[in-house]
Order: C-alpha cells, then sequence, then structure tokens
C-alpha cells in the first residue's frame, strides 16, 4: 500500500515535469546618431522544435508602462512601430538588426517577440496589450 | 524444498530490495524531471570543482573529499559523463548513505524488532530523501561517515577493536563535511560523558574504561582534523570563526559548558532508569502526546514569532510529528525499558544532547535559523528507535482488523512523509530548489555582458551558484554572498529587505529570476544566518519601468538589467 501510494506520487511528479526547451531574446548592440537608432537582437530557440512567433517593435513614451503579474505581461500606452513573423529553426540563433527614428517624444524602445504568431494582437494602438508571460519575450532600451 | 524459515527469510529479502528500489526511485525522481542536477547548491560546488581540474587554487568550505571525488570522476570520465553521473549516477550511489543505520537496527539484540522499518523510513523520511540522494551535496557524504562512525562505536560495545574504523571513519566525516563532523563532536561527546558517569556510579569495569579512553582519543583526533580542515576553507566560509563568534556571543559561555557538562550524564542517565520503571507508556499516550508536542507547540510559536515560516513548519512537522516522531519516542521508551542500562545510554545520551544543542542554538540571536539544519542529523540517528517503535506496534496488533486499519493509516504516514521531500518555494520558506535550462543559459549570458564592460554582476545566492557554475567562479559576483560575515552590498538583497527600490550603479548588471519574485512565493536567497526577503510589485516596476534602466535579455524565467551607460560603454566611450 505504501509502495502503490509513493509510486503514484512519482508518477505524479512526473506529470508535473516543466519543459526543457525555451526561447531567449536579447539586445547585442546598440547604436544612436543622427540618422536613427539601431537595435540589433539576438533570439535563439533552444529547443527541438521550429519557432515561429510575431516580433513587435513598440515605442514607449512618457506615460507608457510595463506591468505584470504571475500569468500575463501588459504593456500600456505603447505604440506599435511595425511587427513582423519571424522564423527559427531548433537551435538556431536569429540576429535581427532594427533601424527605426523615433519621434519626438519618443523614451523607451521595446522589442515583444510573441511565440504564437497566430494570436491577435492589434497594431497602431495605444491601448494596454495583455499578453500571457509564457507566450513573449520582451527587452527594452531607453533613448538619449 | 527449503523450511519455513528459509521462505520466511526469502521473502524478507524481496521486502527489503523492494524497499531499497523505492528509496532509489524517489531519489531519482528530481533528477529524472528536470534533467539537472536537482538543488542550487551543487553549482556552486561543482563549481570549485572545475577550477580545481583547471589547476588552480581554489577554498574549499567542506572539507576536500567530496570535491576530490568529483574531480576524479571529472578526470576519468571527461565533462559530458561527469555531468551525466552527476544527475543520474551519483543520486543512486547516494541512496546507499542510507544504510548505516539499517545496519544498527540489524544489530538490536530485541527480537520484536524488525529493521525493514527502519530502511522503509530511511528511504521515505522527506528530510532524509532530500539531503541524501534527492540533493547531492558534500552533507550526504558526511553523514554517510557519521552514520559509519556510529554504526561502529556501537559494535565497538561488543569488541573494542572497531573502535578504531570508528576513528578512521570519524576522520573522514571531517574530511567531508563540517556540520555532519560537528554533529559527530557531539554524539562522542555526550557518549563519553555519560558513560563516564556511568563507570563512576555504577560499574567499574575495566573494558568500559579501555573504551572511554578510545572514545575521548577519537574526540581529539575529531576535533584536530575538523580545526585543520576548518582553517583550509575560506576565511569568509571558516566554521571555526562562525562557532567562535557564536560562543564570544554568550558572556557566560564557558560557564554554560562547564556545568553542562557537569549535569548532562545525570539528566541522561538517571531518567533512563526511571523509564525502565515506567511500562505503562503506551503507544496511543504517545501519539497523542507527540502530536501535541509536535505539531501544535512548533506552529503556536511560529506564529508568534515567525509567521513567514508557518507553511514552511506546517509541510515538514505534520507528516514527521504524526509518522516518525511518535514511533521514534515509543522506539526509545520501549528499548530503554526492555535492555540494559549502559545499552540504552548509547542512544538517549547523544538524543538528550542534540536536543539541547536545538534549544541552545534557537536561543542564539542571528544564528536560530541555523536549527533547520539539525533535524536531518537527529533524525538519521533516530531512525532505527522509530523502526523499532513500528515493529512494536505492528506486534501488538491483535486483529486482522486492526491489522488492516493500522496497516492503511502507516500507508498513508508514510505516503505524506515522501510526498514532503521536495517542497515548492512557499512551503520552503521561498526558496526553489529545481533549476532550468533557461536560467543556466541566463547566467552564462550575464557573463558574457560583464566581460567588456568590466560589469559586476546582481544576484541572489540561488543564481549565483549557477553564474559561478557557468564562468567557473571567473565571473564577479556582487554582494559578497559567500561569506558569512561581511554585509551584503547587492541591490536585489537590499531591496528585497526594505521593499523600496533605488538607483544601482552603473557597472552593475541586475540578473533576475521569477525564483525571486513574491508573485511566485519566491525569495531573493542570501546566506541562510542573513536577512532577505522576495522582490515586491513595486521593486519589478522599477527594473521595468526605471527610465535609463534597460532590459538587455529575457529568457521567461528571467531577465538581465543594467543601467543605459552600458551603451556607451560598448562603443568604447
Amino acid at each position: 500500500m505504501s509502495s502503490f501510494l509513493i509510486l503514484l506520487f512519482i508518477a505524479y511528479e512526473f506529470l508535473e515535469s516543466p519543459p526543457r526547451d525555451f526561447v531567449s531574446m536579447k539586445i547585442i548592440d546598440y547604436e544612436e546618431g543622427q540618422q536613427g537608432v539601431s537595435i540589433t537582437l539576438s533570439i535563439s530557440n533552444n529547443s527541438s522544435r521550429k519557432s515561429e512567433g510575431v516580433l513587435f517593435i513598440m515605442l514607449g513614451y512618457n506615460d507608457s508602462t510595463v506591468f505584470e503579474n504571475d500569468t500575463f505581461y501588459g504593456f500600456a500606452r505603447f505604440k506599435v512601430f511595425n511587427h513582423s513573423v519571424i522564423q527559427i529553426l531548433p537551435r538556431e540563433e536569429k540576429i535581427l538588426k532594427i533601424g527605426l527614428i523615433p519621434g519626438f517624444g519618443v523614451k523607451r524602445i521595446l522589442a515583444v517577440y510573441c511565440l504564437n504568431s497566430s494570436s491577435p494582437y492589434e497594431t497602431n494602438s495605444y491601448d494596454p496589450i495583455v499578453i500571457r508571460k509564457d507566450e513573449v519575450l520582451w527587452v527594452q532600451t531607453w533613448i538619449g | 524444498m527449503g523450511s519455513n524459515l528459509d521462505r520466511l527469510r526469502n521473502t524478507n529479502t524481496w521486502w527489503l530490495l523492494l524497499v531499497f528500489v523505492l528509496a532509489m526511485l524517489i531519489r531519482m525522481t528530481p533528477s529524472l524531471k528536470y534533467g539537472l542536477p536537482y538543488g542550487f547548491d551543487i553549482y556552486e560546488f561543482t563549481s570549485r570543482v572545475l577550477v580545481l581540474n583547471e589547476g588552480k587554487p581554489v577554498s574549499l568550505p567542506h572539507g576536500p573529499l567530496f570535491y576530490y571525488a568529483q574531480l576524479a570522476i571529472l578526470r576519468i570520465f571527461g565533462y559530458e559523463t561527469f555531468l551525466t553521473i552527476l544527475i543520474f549516477i551519483e543520486p543512486l550511489v547516494f541512496t546507499f548513505f542510507i544504510l548505516p543505520p539499517y545496519l544498527i537496527s540489524r544489530s538490536f539484540k530485541t527480537s520484536e524488532n524488525e529493521p525493514m522499518y527502519t530502511l522503509l523510513y530511511l528511504a521515505v523520511t522527506n528530510l532524509l530523501v532530500h539531503q541524501i540522494g534527492s540533493v547531492i551535496i558534500p552533507e550526504g557524504l558526511g553523514i554517510l561517515f557519521f552514520g559509519l562512525s556510529v554504526f561502529f562505536a556501537r559494535k565497538a560495545f561488543e569488541d573494542l577493536r572497531w573502535m578504531y574504523l570508528a576513528m578512521v571513519s570519524g576522520f573522514f566525516t571531517a574530511m567531508s563535511h563540517h556540520l555532519s563532523v560537528f554533529q559527530l563532536f557531539v554524539f562522542f561527546t555526550s557518549l563519553f560523558l555519560s558513560y563516564l558517569y556511568y563507570y563512576v556510579r555504577y560499574l567499574r569495569e575495566k573494558g568500559l574504561l579501555r573504551l572511554l579512553v578510545l572514545i575521548l582519543i577519537t574526540i581529539i583526533i575529531l576535533l584536530a582534523s575538523s580545526v585543520s580542515i576548518w582553517n583550509l576553507s575560506g576565511e569568509d566560509e571558516n566554521m571555526l570563526i562562525l562557532l567562535s563568534n557564536m560562543a564570544i556571543r554568550i558572556r557566560l559561555f564557558p560557564v554554560i559548558l562547564f556545568a553542562g557538562a557537569l549535569l548532562f550524564p545525570i539528566v541522561t542517565v538517571e531518567p533512563i532508569r526511571f523509564l525502565k520503571k515506567f511500562k505503562k507508556f503506551t503507544f496511543k499516550k504517545t501519539f497523542i502526546l507527540m502530536t501535541i508536542i509536535g505539531i501544535a507547540l512548533p506552529s503556536f510559536l511560529t506564529t508568534i514569532f515567525h509567521p513567514e515560516a508557518l507553511p514552511t513548519i506546517l509541510w515538514f512537522a505534520v507528516p514527521i510529528s504524526l509518522g516518525f516522531l511518535p514511533f521514534a519516542i515509543y522506539g526509545i521508551i520501549q528499548y530503554c525499558s526492555k535492555n540494559k542500562l549502559s545499552d540504552s545510554i548509547f542512544f538517549m545520551a547523544p538524543l538528550t544532547l542534540f536536543m539541547i544543542e536545538a534549544f541552545f542554538i534557537i536561543s542564539l540571536e542571528n544564528y536560530n535559523v541555523l536549527i533547520h539544519r539539525l533535524p536531518t542529523f537527529v533524525i538519521y540517528f533516530a531512525t532505527p528507535l522509530a523502526g523499532y517503535g513500528m515493529s512494536l506496534f505492528s506486534k501488538e496488533l491483535d486483529s486482522m482488523k486492526k491489522e488492516y486499519l493500522a496497516g492503511m493509516i502507516i500507508a498513508y504516514f508514510m505516503f505524506s512523509l515522501a510526498a514532503t521531500s521536495f517542497p515548492k518555494p512557499e512551503f520552503a520558506y521561498g526558496v526553489k530548489e529545481s533549476v532550468s535550462y533557461s536560467e543556466l543559459k541566463l547566467a552564462e549570458d550575464a557573463y558574457t555582458y560583464s566581460m567588456p564592460f568590466n560589469a559586476k554582476i546582481d544576484t541572489d545566492t540561488r543564481l549565483g551558484a549557477i553564474l559561478m557554475f557557468t564562468s567557473h567562479r571567473r565571473a564577479d559576483w556582487m554582494g559578497n554572498l559567500t561569506s558569512w560575515f561581511l554585509p551584503s552590498n547587492s541591490w536585489l538583497v537590499n531591496v528585497s529587505v526594505t521593499g523600496e527600490p533605488y538607483p544601482f550603479k552603473n557597472n552593475v548588471i541586475i540578473m533576475v529570476s521569477n525564483s525571486m519574485k513574491k508573485i511566485y512565493h519566491g525569495r531573493v536567497i542570501n546566506l541562510i544566518i542573513k536577512p532577505s526577503g522576495p522582490l515586491n510589485e513595486d521593486s519589478v516596476n522599477y527594473l521595468n519601468n526605471c527610465p535609463g534602466v534597460d532590459r538587455l535579455e529575457d529568457v521567461q524565467e528571467g531577465a538581465l538589467y543594467m543601467n543605459h551607460p552600458w551603451k556607451k560603454l560598448n562603443r568604447g566611450e
């Protein structure tokens, strides 16, 4: 009886196993000049499956805020500058160079990579964008 | 055709084998679940092995045996196989370290004893599952030699020559782990004082006197080897300085020590004589009493003094207080009442001194949190008595109905003991023990980022251990978190304590993990004797929204932050 219950416990532990695969994103270079701003991003797919997601470049003004709870990230009062679908093969690291000319009042630039490319995200919107934490990666840099 | 006795022996062997396989399976669970070594300490220890492998000097805070054993495996098999052995083979090897108390149980001369129950307790009791095999740490090795020393010391009562093996095993305990050898020192001191009193008061026998001399020599060997090995470790991690600091805080320490040495044998030996006359102490009474003492009292005291620790106390106290403690106490009482006084002292004296030590540590301001390190040793030592208590309990059942009901209840006790072996952060004082692949990547990248900027990395003890591992201890880990004595200069630690974020320096990378955040019931882990807390919402908001604080990397489980000037540094300005 003890053995049976303990074996059940072990089985339950295995059911709770966390995923070993993950995707990461980082800023590897940044340049700021009269022609604008250039950010180099690296997105790594550390898994055995192809990753297809949407990369949003968002501009934050004075009142922009990022908030989080245990499940979601919220990006409030950001303007989506552009977005594109990115495919990354298993174990591949993709380097992306993004150039932009930030308009007046832009304080920060966010790169948000949504792992689920089919999610309906509104673009060109100042509304809060709320995304599940397990479906998103984001990095940011401040201007000036 | 074998006899009935042979068949019974065969059945017992199969049961023992089943229980031991169960012990192995439970200890393998975290490795198979995460695919990485369980617990974050091992990363810090392995980082020192990697430095040794490079032929560079590094301090070894626990004694060198564990580190050099790992180094030998690394040199023989290479890095990849070394990691595989560390994750999947060593938990199996460490499972064998539970055997000394089982051997002690086998040496009991009482016919009612069933050593299999002792093995069952050793296999499933949460603290023993966790500390011996699930996490691969020097304490596991130390506890093996601690147990062997106790076993050899017990055998020495039959033949004095076993004491020489106890000396050798004691030396290896000192070579393995600081706390294990300290507990062994406490064990032999309790034996020496109690048997000296017994010799003077009850039995002036030459054999006992010789044994006392050998025990004294063992204590001297333990002291000498401990002092020399503790002094080899770095100044910030020297256990001798820690103990001296603790002693200096108590002005009356020498008086307490002297008075204790005089009074201790009396309070140990005389109650055993009392227990011999007190045979009415049934299991029912023991169970009710232990439930009150083991659950109600700790819960009440924790609620008053450390309410934040209540979930942790309940997580461990309830299964132990219901499933282990009543059987252990019942076993002690019955063992003392059915065996010779000289035999009973062997268990009662160390257990009494362990309890005195526990109360002493609790009374020490700043060090009372160290109390959590003692239960593993006390439970490990008391397991043969708990097994004995369980044997008597099962033998006293006089009907099939009672046996069935008791079997169900005991099965549930054993399940609850095993199922509490790997607590989640909310039940482990905010400590997340498992490590993820993404956190390894985060630590690697933090080190890579830090090199061109000559930056320090500010993180907690948990991620710091991983940082040390991935960087082979080359990273400039801020906060002096490995030091027992220096105050922390870590932004994360300070903010976690005050809850109020403040600007951090430019040449610092802040490495944050979800395991530090309050929303995940986490904690910024600091050394256990130092203050820390969780990263609250304000602190996380500060990192995410403070102008100038860049978020350099996101791995989902964690992120890197650095002040804006890193970009100028990057361009060599």
